[in-house]
């Protein structure tokens, strides 16, 4: 089990305040790994730092080295078509606002094919079969409707599991997941965790999983940091850290959780 | 918000020459050497010059105090212009944004009528049909026409922000309803009729030029940037500098607003 | 419990006209609802969106008629405006452009109470708020003080039944958690009577003592809260329960909705062909189930 992700003393901030002041973790192939932090934190920042999607007045300082078949190349300090190639390919997103995140001018079933197209190099008619298989792989009964579907025609739920066969469409390595399921209702998030858990399990990915949640982390993922005023307050097995908090702030944070 | 505006150059122009004009009309008195209507022949059209800063008039008056003077006229009328047509255009657009139904039907539809007269010929017929108003009546006739921009504005703004949250709430504590419109909707609904009055004001101040100009709005010897351009007709090739100093005058004013509601509403976004 | 109840609704339905171009769509948002909030115990209602939670609430308050079915208050509630709605967005439900001090004095102007300072203060440390807070905008306050003054402004009019519609999924875990148990505090200190609309299983397990949970509109179970969390009889319960448990094991469903017949049968498992009917409430120990799994 080697690393596949290694933050290194990630420090980020706009001129008028930090957000992160030296953030420390790591995470290997094919693990579920969970950052949990309230909002305003800089968990969404962090994400977007690995591929360099940060606004133009933020700084950035540290190492984010990611593990490729070997090498290590530190992301920030890639640029433009080393960055794509890696960007969308070998890391994808899943964001909170899923419905956002696709074109609302275009059939679903067209922005897949985009993804295999222009990353997988896939021709049309292979696209096409390609995109209603991983539609049918996250739980659709009936792909070829949601496929021809317009983004205002699903519901939240539905784009989530979309955005997920988009991201595996590109097969990547380590997928970054961000408040995947707070909009949700109770019930659908539940079905979106499961199918990540069931993709994770099928083919392998790691995932960074953000969250303010802490009560969908204690099953999820093996392993937790906190994130607290910009920085891991504490890290380590989820287990163990839900039974020996030793933080105050994580103390107070697991008490807060109400529980069933 | 205002600070917002001094970063944009553009906006921070218009916003001097705002202030640059207002503080030349109000301190009209103070600034001139002549009185802007005291006849002087023999020094009738002299260029501009060390006594006489922009010149004379075929009459002899100092050029600088009439336009000066003029600043008050036309501002004046830009101001108190726009100021009527906003308070009719707010309480006819949230009287029907608000109630809905056959009173929006009905004030939307007589919205619609009065636009359709072009504003500048009902305005052209209504003070020809009064045979030389006077400023005030000017300025009450430019209000009555040009209410409806920002009545449709309001009652745009009131639809959509009578279904939020805290209107609901303020009906749910009992809040009485006048209280509601005007001390909760309007306030929040008044950020594009801030961008429209801007630009009105310019708009109305090119319309008593226009009538002035026409001979049709203020009359001399009480002097306009309109009127003196009408009196400057005959003398054009003599002293162009009559011409000259009220148009750019005219020019640079209804710049200066336009330059301020474009930056007001670039804020806005 | 000889007590007095505070609101009952007896079979409320609420259908809204939709016009999408030509066509008019109808949507019952709320069908045959019947509930009861009993003096002195705080009501929980488990729904998720499209539940018509938010309709219900908002019928409670009266901002909405229901189309059916009888809503009787005690002595003049809803008249007087002694029944108040905290919403799930802090920020929408307080005026942009008002100072928060400003706000709340109206309301206790309008309620004929004095507005001077000394009652402000009470009232800001009612709801755990700091005084020096009083001049600020919404803009300026995080999203728990933010909610904190809504709830203010709503105990400002001396409410007697307060309807908290989602009031915490929109705060942090740890602020939740500081707001949940002030509402329990105030509930001590002024005798407050709650209705907690949330899907938050965990919230309703711990603030309320009453459960009723509703899917597309219809009541599916009620009882007591504790009975209902531990053991869910209708497989919608059920659903929720091992969701906020977030239990892994349960296999995948898709969603498909339909009118006749029990409303959830397309999606439960237990489906059987009575199902094609709708089931009425059954009565079962301490509780009532919409469910044919559980006829007599």
């Amino acid at each position: 089990m080697g690393v596949i992700l290694e933050v290194k003393d990630l420090r980020l901030g706009f001129s008028k305040k930090p957000v992160l002041e030296g953030v420390s973790f790591n995470i290997n192939k094919g693990e579920v790994f969970s950052l949990v932090g309230e909002s305003g934190e800089g968990k969404t920042l962090l994400c977007l730092s690995f591929t360099k999607l940060l606004p133009k007045d933020a700084y950035y300082s540290g190492e984010v080295n990611f593990y490729l078949s070997d090498k290590k190349i530190n992301l920030l300090n890639l640029s433009g078509e080393e960055l794509r190639k890696i960007r969308g390919t070998k890391i994808s997103y899943i964001f909170q606002e899923s419905l956002a995140s696709l074109n609302p001018f275009l059939r679903i079933g067209y922005q897949i094919d985009e993804v295999l197209i222009y990353h997988k190099k896939f021709s049309k008619k292979p696209a096409y079969l390609k995109s209603l298989e991983l539609l049918k792989s996250v739980g659709f009964k009936n792909p070829q409707r949601i496929y021809l579907s317009f983004p205002h025609q699903i519901s939240g739920g539905e784009a989530q599991r979309v955005m997920i066969a988009m991201a595996l469409a590109s097969e990547p390595c380590l997928l970054i997941c961000d408040e995947p399921t707070s909009n949700l209702d109770l019930t659908v998030q539940l079905q979106i965790l499961k199918l990540l858990k069931a993709k994770q399990e099928e083919l392998g990915f790691s995932i960074l999983f953000v969250t303010h949640d802490l009560s969908l982390v204690e099953k999820f993922s093996k392993k937790l940091a906190i994130l607290h005023r910009g920085r891991i307050i504490e890290e380590g097995e989820t287990e163990n850290i839900f039974r020996n908090p030793q933080t105050e702030y994580t103390r107070q944070l697991l008490n807060s959780v109400f529980k069933l | 918000m205002i600070k917002r505006i001094l970063k944009n150059k553009l906006g921070l122009s218009g916003l001097l020459i705002v202030l640059f004009m207002s503080s030349l009309a109000l301190l009209a008195p103070f600034i001139v050497k002549y009185e802007p209507i005291s006849l002087n022949i023999e020094e009738a059209l002299l260029p501009p010059g060390p006594e006489h800063l922009l010149g004379t008039d075929s009459l002899g008056r100092d050029l600088f105090s009439r336009i000066v003077y003029g600043a008050r006229i036309s501002l004046s009328v830009g101001f108190v212009a726009v100021g009527i047509a906003v308070i009719i255009g707010i309480i006819l657009g949230s009287i029907a944004g608000f109630f809905g139904g056959i009173i929006d039907a009905v004030i939307m539809r007589f919205t619609d009528i009065m636009l359709c007269f072009p504003s500048f010929f009902l305005i052209l017929s209504l003070v020809a049909l009064l045979a030389k108003p006077s400023i005030y009546l000017i300025m009450v006739i430019i209000g009555l026409t040009s209410w409806m921009g920002p009545a449709r504005l309001i009652r745009a703004e009131i639809l959509s922000l009578k279904e939020e949250n805290f209107i609901l709430a303020l009906k749910i504590l009992k809040i009485p309803t006048p209280t509601i419109i005007l001390k909760h909707l309007i306030p929040n609904a008044l950020s594009p009729v801030l961008v429209n009055a801007t630009l009105g004001i310019a708009s109305a101040i090119l319309v008593e030029s226009s009538l002035s100009f026409l001979g049709l709005g203020v009359q001399p010897p009480t002097p306009s940037w309109g009127n003196i351009l009408m009196e400057a007709k005959s003398t054009l090739g003599v002293a162009p500098w009559i011409t000259f100093f009220p148009g750019l005058c005219i020019l640079i004013t209804v710049l200066g607003f336009n330059l301020l509601g474009e930056a007001i509403r670039e804020e806005l976004k | 419990m000889s007590k007095g109840f505070l609101i009952k609704g007896e079979a409320i339905s609420k259908t809204f006209k939709l016009k999408r171009g030509w066509q008019t769509f109808f949507i019952k948002a709320l069908n045959k609802v019947s509930f009861l909030l009993p003096e002195e115990r705080i009501l929980g209602i488990a729904g998720e969106s499209g539940s018509g939670k938010s309709t219900l609430a908002k019928i409670l308050v009266g901002l909405i008629k229901p189309s059916e079915g009888n809503l009787i208050y005690q002595g003049n509630l809803l008249e007087k405006g002694k029944i108040q709605l905290i919403f799930q967005n802090p920020y929408t439900s307080l005026n942009p452009k008002m100072r928060i001090g400003r706000a709340l004095k109206e309301v206790l102007y309008y309620q004929g109470l004095s507005s001077q300072k000394g009652e402000l203060e009470r009232i800001f440390s009612l709801v755990e708020l700091p005084f020096s807070l009083i001049d600020r905008l919404p803009s300026q306050l995080s999203g728990g003080q933010c909610q904190r003054v809504a709830i203010a402004r709503a105990l400002a009019s001396c409410p007697s039944v307060l309807i908290l519609d989602e009031p915490t999924s929109n705060l942090d875990v740890v602020v939740s958690k500081k707001i949940i148990d002030n509402l329990l505090k105030i509930k001590q200190t002024l005798k407050m009577n709650y209705i907690f609309i949330s899907h938050d299983l965990g919230l309703l397990s711990y603030i309320t003592e009453d459960l009723l949970v509703i899917y597309k509109g219809k009541v599916v179970e009620e009882g007591s809260t504790p009975d209902v969390l531990k053991k869910p009889l209708h497989p919608y319960s059920q659903l929720l329960v091992s969701s906020a448990k977030r239990d892994f094991s349960l296999g995948l469903e898709e969603e498909d909705f339909s009118d006749e017949g029990c409303i959830f049968k397309n999606r439960c498992i237990f489906k059987m062909n009575i199902c094609q009917n709708q089931p009425p409430l059954f009565l079962k120990e301490d509780r009532k189930v919409a469910c044919w799994l559980y006829q007599n």
